[in-house]
């Protein structure tokens, strides 16, 4: 695919994936990986980014014997993505006006 | 199996050394944990995906530098009071991150030429600058010299003249100092400030590369 994910959808995406539960790094990359064609190298720095920032915590848990880092929205988090998905949702909306279906079929 | 990922992110750590103790560690510890939860076996599978350690190291070196510096104005400043080798340090670390990005071949020698070019420029400017202040200096010096060996043979006049003249290129010299290593301060930060602003273009394009871009390579 030609078109690349802009950092913004990719952050939103992140996001969106922890709304509903707290995940480990590799469990997030597969989720993530399973839409989005993104190498694995991407994944820390937009977890690390969106850390810093505060949209996101995160809290360590013992599994057999190590621990994994889970990682947590935060109420910014949760700001940030309710903007990303209107923006996107406007977005979205202008497009598909010009390369929808509605264009696309009817020649 | 434990012992290759073990291996692996010692690797990697050792080339590291730049980051904060912290940032390593919490970045090391993401790749162990994915890598032991991955359920990657053998060293060959853990290069497919995340390069060498070489490799992986730059790219976060690459991201810790290019990202974590000063994006707004206020802190635009703060950068330009940063010393002319802290600059170059970061634009050279910039560099080694972006060679650690797969890039066609056109780009990596495109963006060795700017590099080399700035750093050229750099080092010119600095050594016409240091030749300007030396001028300066051993013009002043030998214009006291020559003016006191006339007082002292008695020709007032050029003696005095030469001595004045003499003191003036040499305070000229003391003044234009400082203002030189402001002046380099201040082209070092702005070189390490396009650096990070290509650094930031490049990586938007490459560093979010694909998993089949990867693959195809």
């Amino acid at each position: 695919m030609a078109i690349q994910i802009p950092t913004r959808l990719l952050d939103g995406a992140v996001l969106s994936f922890l709304k509903d539960e707290d995940l480990y790094g590799y469990a997030l990359t597969q989720k993530v990986q399973g839409t989005f064609d993104i190498s694995e190298s991407t994944i820390y720095p937009v977890l690390r980014r969106l850390k810093k920032n505060g949209y996101l915590t995160t809290y360590d848990q013992p599994y057999q014997g190590r621990n994994r880092r889970y990682y947590q929205l935060t109420e910014t988090g949760l700001t940030l993505l309710a903007a990303v998905q209107k923006e996107w949702l406007n977005f979205s909306t202008k497009v598909n006006q010009i390369l929808g279906e509605k264009n696309g079929t009817n020649n | 199996m434990e012992q290759i990922i073990n291996d692996y992110i010692l690797e990697v750590e050792e080339n590291l050394s730049s980051l904060p103790l912290g940032d390593r560690n919490d970045v090391l510890e993401f790749y162990r944990e994915f890598l032991l939860d991955g359920d990657f076996h053998n060293r060959a599978a853990i290069e497919k995906e995340l390069g060498t350690p070489q490799q992986l190291a730059r790219k976060i070196v690459a991201d810790y530098v290019i990202n974590d510096q000063p994006e707004t104005e206020a802190t635009d400043r703060a950068e330009d009071t940063a010393s002319s080798s802290q600059s170059l340090h970061t634009i050279w670390r910039i560099f080694v991150g972006i060679c650690a990005i797969p890039t066609g071949i056109i780009i990596g020698i495109t963006l060795t030429a700017i590099f080399l070019g700035l750093f050229c420029a750099f080092l010119g400017i600095l050594v016409g600058f240091i030749g300007l202040a030396l001028g300066l200096l051993v013009g002043g010096v030998v214009g006291i010299v020559i003016g006191l060996n006339l007082l002292v043979a008695s020709s007032w006049a050029p003696g005095f003249f030469y001595l004045g003249a003499g003191l003036i290129v040499l305070s000229i010299c003391l003044f234009i100092v400082p203002a030189i290593i402001q002046t380099l301060r201040f082209l070092a930060a702005k070189c390490a400030q396009f650096a990070r602003f290509l650094g930031r273009k490049i990586f938007k394009k490459r560093y979010y590369q694909t998993k089949t871009d990867k693959e195809a390579k």
